[in-house]
């Protein structure tokens, strides 16, 4: 079942690189959180904890229902329709991300030689979930879709949690979701902003920016 | 026995699988349909028509359809069909079943530059890029579902993926997937390619066979329907696990066979067919899927999962 819901996650990161919707996005985001609470209720053992329902709220509020939320009213708002527009074609985003996951599973592989306790397909996975996301950040133009990876990077953050360590700390999630949080809540300042002031939300306009 | 029941299989059915992708699509679309024989129908009416010949073609353009539908019906022999007993198996034979295809697609690629007409030259350009695109992505799921198993026949690869613990399953609806993509792709459906169009800027196979007519017209028809046939009972056959009773295995490869048809008609009318430039990258899926396969059978392998 684990092992299930962990490709399907792969798979998601395959979908973003391949559309050009912004919608989709968003969607996958929900998509993701969904998938990372099915993982944290599969993998727990302990149901009565805070831990646990600290994870649940983490992850099933969080991460699938309020922030893809708060993602839809800003691009309902700004009214920020069009496509994503990447710097380069779709089809090379789409075969340079096929070519991150082979070097993930490489480095997973990698990692069953060399530490036993590491569960090597989150570990894969995890990793090129990461780089798929800083790379999603460098080829697309708009803001909107920078956070949009950043957020898809925190979740590759949590996947890797989960699978050095069996059972994760607070802290860790504490560190996690406030990360996320003061993400969110710059974006939204910093876009009303710059909405407010230029009326496009293009990182070009942010190279011409002047006292 | 049933190695007869196969060919006669392969030799029937093609026609009522795109049928009942038709008519799902007249349904979905609000039309009563054409009736679910009507391609028979069409096919018997070529037969008996005579055809016209370009005088600027050569005798590769008489040619190329019948070899193309040879190709065809002999590499679906080496596909499993009711059981996972298929008429032809010898070790490796994935290679050849590849290999025969892109023979059969070969042909009818020269057979239409033959016509030397440049819009057909241009829709056989689409049609050799796409195929191009998708061959490495079928050997990369076949291939590590062969690895999985430890086999190199077609027949014994896909006995050996069936949905029996976890991972294997995993593996099996994986490649299902991607297979069904390639259904898609390989027998020209929408979000690839619209089989009804006459629109130039957007035709890919129909371009290639506007020159032939008469029971050259049927045969590509015909080969083309095969085609869908047989990758549909690679993925039928991926999901029916081995060793049930002849009659239930019988029964559950015709009923999966035509969801299978059933669900490609409802994908069909339920999205629109991809801009060209967007093709490539729906075709590239196939791969990165095969690779999420092959990374997940050689973890299995070397460092069973946790």
């Amino acid at each position: 079942m684990k092992n299930f819901v962990i490709v399907l996650f792969g798979l998601t990161m395959i979908h973003v690189s391949s559309t050009s919707r912004i919608e989709a996005y968003v969607k996958t985001l929900a998509m993701q959180g969904i998938l990372l609470f099915t993982m944290v209720v599969v993998d727990n053992k302990d149901y009565f904890g805070l831990n646990f329902l600290f994870l649940v709220i983490e992850t099933l509020v969080f991460k699938a229902i309020i922030i893809p939320w708060f993602l839809m009213k800003i691009i309902r708002k700004n009214e920020i329709f069009r496509e994503i527009e990447p710097n380069i074609p779709a089809f090379w985003s789409i075969v340079i991300s096929s070519l991150i996951f082979g070097f993930g599973f490489m480095l997973s592989y990698l990692s069953i030689i060399l530490a036993q306790d590491v569960n090597p397909l989150y570990f894969g996975i995890s990793i090129s979930t990461m780089i798929t996301g800083l790379f999603i950040i460098i080829t697309r133009k708009k803001i909107i879709t920078h956070i949009m990876g950043y957020m898809m990077l925190e979740n590759g953050i949590f996947l890797l949690t989960l699978s050095l360590i069996n059972e994760m700390p607070l802290i860790v999630s504490l560190g996690v979701l406030l990360d996320v949080f003061i993400g969110i809540y710059l974006f939204g300042l910093f876009f009303n902003k710059i909405q407010a002031t230029y009326e496009k939300t293009h990182i070009d306009t942010l190279t011409y920016l002047k006292d | 026995m049933i190695q007869i029941l196969n060919v006669l299989f392969l030799l029937a059915a093609p026609f009522l699988f795109t049928g009942i992708i038709n008519r799902i699509k007249a349904i979905a679309a609000g039309r009563k349909g054409a009736p679910l024989l009507q391609q028979y129908y069409d096919f018997f009416r070529l037969m008996k028509k005579s055809e016209v010949i370009s005088t600027s073609t050569s005798f590769i353009f008489k040619l190329a359809p019948a070899i193309c539908l040879a190709s065809t019906l002999f590499a679906g022999l080496f596909v499993p069909i009711f059981t996972h007993r298929p008429v032809l198996s010898l070790e490796g034979d994935f290679i050849i079943f590849a290999y025969l295809l892109a023979f059969g697609k070969f042909f009818s690629i020269i057979g239409s530059l033959d016509t030397a007409s440049s819009f057909e030259g241009m829709g056989c350009s689409r049609e050799v890029t796409f195929s191009a695109l998708a061959e490495p992505g079928f050997f990369m799921v076949i291939a590590s579902l062969a690895f999985l198993g430890q086999v190199t026949s077609l027949s014994s690869i896909i006995a050996n993926s069936y949905i029996n613990q976890e991972l294997s399953g995993m593996i099996a609806l994986l490649g299902a997937f991607a297979l069904f993509i390639l259904i898609l792709v390989e027998g020209c459906r929408i979000p690839v390619d619209d089989p009804n169009t006459h629109l130039e800027l957007t035709m890919i196979h129909e371009v290639m066979i506007l020159d032939n007519s008469g029971p050259d017209l049927g045969f590509i028809l015909y080969s083309n329907a095969l085609k869908m046939l047989i990758f549909s009972s690679i993925i039928t056959n991926l999901i029916i696990p081995p060793g049930l009773n002849i009659l239930l295995s019988v029964f559950i490869f015709i009923s999966l066979t035509g969801l299978i048809a059933v669900f490609t008609g409802i994908i069909e009318s339920a999205i629109a067919r991809l801009r060209m430039t967007h093709v490539p990258q729906f075709i590239f899926l196939i791969t990165s899927v095969g690779l999420i396969v092959a990374a997940c059978t050689i973890l299995f392998n070397f460092g069973e999962l946790r």
